[in-house]
């Protein structure tokens, strides 16, 4: 095997390290603490829980991954049914007598109430009396959201209730019969949507909801798991991850043969890239090719939509508007401070805009000549291509999600300008020239396809590919799923034993609501969840080593490319709410022992065992031992490559 | 206005919270309030209710101490169940949902 030069050794690890950090950051700080909430919002109400070993019962998140102990149950939980659908109108509503008849009854009883005479020193009968009182407040609140459910709501509802809306003043306090009065001259709106609300809690009622739970492992690509009760695959065999981390499942020996292949592969690629830099930069050449037109094509958009805002005008405009949302005339401060609002946000994003176009360049630049440039520094290098287009496809992405809203800010801006005089006016229309809408509205539909497209090319070159067999494993699995409708939804629990996992596997729970009458999506919420275990444990793992001898001859003391199999025990705390806790989830120390197989003597094969500690999951280890061929001591140091490596396995090495 | 304080007194107020058989409501603010309009409505469809509205806060001081509340509910007795701020206190769902929460207890 061929020697690395040390000082290249640290600069390859330094921007491994560079690359990798990132992501294992995020990956750990899916320990940290997270706000309960229950997903949903205004669709479909549910919370997904993990429930560990212990029965204790953790809240995870649709926006986050969440770190979740193997041995857990991950379970999707909901209400009552009562509380998912809305409540039907009471039946008082069906015409307007039935309405002009409660409405009689209730201010009956309301004058009833308070002419009862009651002996404040008889306590059965000031009892009845509260209750009774009590019930008739009850039936006040029921009303109101009677009137809320026919469109009487807010500002409407005090005006028709205190006579307001009839043209009465001084009559707040007979809300009953201005009520009935009201109802009567309005019948035939209140009816409409009385009729409306019904349509509504019926086809509430049809909604239909599915759950589905994934697999995405880097050892065995994506594949569904069984839920109980939610779909009709068969259940999976108990195989609990050993806690300790001796006994590999079948899941974790794919997941250890996988890292031995991508170790060796690694070890085989710096070779490569040392040895057959030719063959190594051919492989590259179509991809980063697309990647750089794709880049380009961004970059002409970025530039046009930059040119034509004029920024200059801007802290002018805002001078203005600063003083005119002091205005006490009507109208007019709100208009300024909503302008301002949107001119803000639009300045934001055209400023992002304007940023990106030197990270679009600099791609292009940097994919120009790939043939003159190292090809490990054109890969990870500070500004390299996994640094640049990584932030130019997240950044595109961004703007895409931005780009959204602006046609309503313009407009927003546009009906808020008539309030304002006439030079601010011309101050504003100036900014948002015919010629910046052009080209903004040009960007807005040419961009969303481009940043796609760079998604997918970047996704292609980053080995993304999973994600996608993942959806398409998702569409093509509709037939097996038990769908429920709402009033008959029971908890999705998925028991993570019995799921055939490994460690480091990410598992996603989606749930999908869907209105079976208007074809809406009620609800689609995707929770994922990373599996590794919580407390004391044991990870077998295959690292990539740089190990040299101690001493003896020079072909034993340079650094080589080697591999190890170790077991590293860690100690991890769930949730951490401490600095302390975080900080070591974040670092997920280990210790452990391992063996190696050497090259630093004369041997076919030499074998080396010793102690190692790591560091961020064993993104950098070290070691050290003692090679049982030359019998020397020797050291390692190592980076888990897995993703990087894997990516170089399946789409760039050349052998 | 019968019930604005003043030139009614901290002892009225304080007479209607000693009654059991009545729930009582303060409006802190002025006649032309929306707020005041809300405490006129839930008057109007609660019964055994008693509200009033307060122009001088320190007549209230008793029961909501330095706090500057815009609604005060009290229940049955004289322990003050929830204060509403203002947009609460301009809502009249708000302030009916506190009324009767206040009476269920």
């Amino acid at each position: 095997m061929r020697a690395i030069q040390p000082t290249k050794l640290l600069a390859f690890l330094a921007m491994i390290l560079v690359a990798a950090g990132c992501a294992t950051a995020k990956r750990r700080a899916a320990m940290q603490p997270s706000v309960p909430n229950v997903g949903g919002g205004a669709g479909l109400p549910h919370q997904m829980v993990e429930v560990d070993r212990n029965g204790n019962r953790f809240t995870n998140q649709p926006t986050r991954v969440e770190a979740v102990d193997a041995h857990s149950r991950l379970i999707i939980e909901f209400p009552k049914r009562a509380e998912i659908a809305p409540a039907p109108l009471s039946q008082d509503w069906k015409d307007l007598q039935g309405v002009i008849e409660m409405l009689n009854q209730r201010a009956a009883a309301y004058r009833a109430l308070n002419e009862r005479k009651v002996d404040p020193r008889d306590p059965q009968a000031v009892k009845q009396l509260q209750k009774d009182a009590s019930d008739a407040a009850a039936n006040a609140v029921s009303l109101l959201d009677d009137l809320e459910k026919v469109g009487v709501s807010g500002d409407k509802l005090t005006a028709v209730l205190s006579g307001r809306a009839l043209g009465l003043t001084n009559q707040a306090r007979q809300p009953y019969l201005n009520l009935a009065v009201w109802a009567t001259n309005n019948w035939d709106q209140l009816r409409k949507q009385a009729e409306a609300h019904q349509k509504l809690v019926e086809s509430t009622s049809k909604v239909t909801v599915t759950v589905q739970a994934l697999r995405e492992s880097l050892s065995g690509g994506p594949s569904l798991l069984h839920i109980d009760d939610w779909d009709t695959r068969p259940e999976g065999a108990f195989s609990p991850i050993d806690r300790t981390g001796l006994r590999p499942t079948d899941a974790e020996q794919k997941r250890l043969d996988m890292e031995r292949s991508a170790a060796e592969s690694v070890a085989q690629l710096i070779n490569s890239v040392q040895t057959n830099q030719d063959g190594f930069r051919a492989a590259f050449q179509t991809k980063l090719a697309e990647l750089k037109a794709e880049a380009g094509r961004i970059q002409l958009q970025f530039e046009d939509l930059a040119k034509n805002w004029r920024s200059e005008l801007l802290p002018t405009v805002l001078t203005n508007l600063d003083s005119l949302a002091a205005s006490t005339t009507p109208g007019v401060s709100d208009a300024a401070l909503s302008i301002k609002t949107n001119l803000l946000a639009i300045g934001g994003i055209v400023q992002m805009i304007t940023n990106d176009v030197a990270a679009a360049e600099g791609l292009v630049n940097l994919l120009a000549n790939p043939q003159n440039v190292n090809p490990l520094d054109l890969l990870l290098g500070n500004n390299g291509v996994t640094t640049t287009a990584e932030k130019l496809a997240t950044d595109a992405q961004t703007i895409v999600q931005q780009i959204q809203t602006l046609p309503q800010r313009i407009q927003s801006i546009a009906t808020s300008l008539q309030a304002l005089a006439p030079e601010v006016r011309e101050r504003v229309t100036q900014m948002l020239s015919d010629e910046f809408k052009n080209t903004l509205t040009e960007f807005s539909q040419k961009f969303p396809a481009d940043a796609q497209s760079l998604a997918t090319i970047w996704g292609i070159v980053q080995s993304s590919i999973g994600s996608a067999a993942a959806g398409e494993v998702l569409a093509a699995a509709d037939t097996k799923l038990i769908p429920h409708t709402i009033d008959n939804l029971v908890p999705a629990a998925l028991d993570l034993k019995k799921s055939g996992l490994a460690l480091g596997d990410l598992v996603t729970m989606k749930l999908r609501a869907t209105n079976a009458i208007t074809g809406e999506l009620v609800e689609s919420d995707s929770y994922q969840n990373e599996i590794g275990f919580m407390g004391l444990h044991g990870k077998p793992a295959i690292h990539l080593i740089f190990a040299r001898s101690l001493s003896g001859p020079h072909t034993a003391t340079e650094w080589k490319a080697n591999v190890a199999a170790a077991v590293e025990w860690h100690y991890t705390i769930r949730r951490p709410e401490d600095s302390f806790g975080k900080t070591w989830n974040w670092l997920y120390p280990g210790a452990g022992i391992h063996l190696a197989s050497l090259d630093q003597g004369s041997d076919s094969f030499e074998l080396g065992a010793g102690g190692n500690v790591s560091l961020w999951d064993g993104l950098l280890t070290g070691g050290v031992g003692y090679n049982f061929s030359i019998k020397r001591e020797y050291v390692w140091v190592g980076v888990n490559l897995l993703n990087l490596l894997n990516t170089a396995k399946s789409q760039f090495i050349t052998k | 206005m019968a019930e604005s304080v003043p030139p009614l007194t901290t002892q009225d107020i304080e007479d209607d919270l000693q009654n059991p058989t009545f729930a009582v409501y303060l409006y802190v603010g002025s006649e032309d309030d929306p707020g005041w309009e809300n405490a006129e409505i839930a008057f109007g469809l609660i019964p055994r209710l008693r509200i009033f509205l307060i122009q001088d806060i320190t007549a209230i001081a008793k029961w909501v101490g330095n706090k500057r509340p815009a609604g005060v509910v009290f229940g049955w007795d004289d322990t003050v169940f929830q204060m509403l701020n203002k947009s609460e206190a301009a809502d009249l769902k708000t302030v009916i949902k506190a009324i009767q929460a206040a009476m269920a207890t």
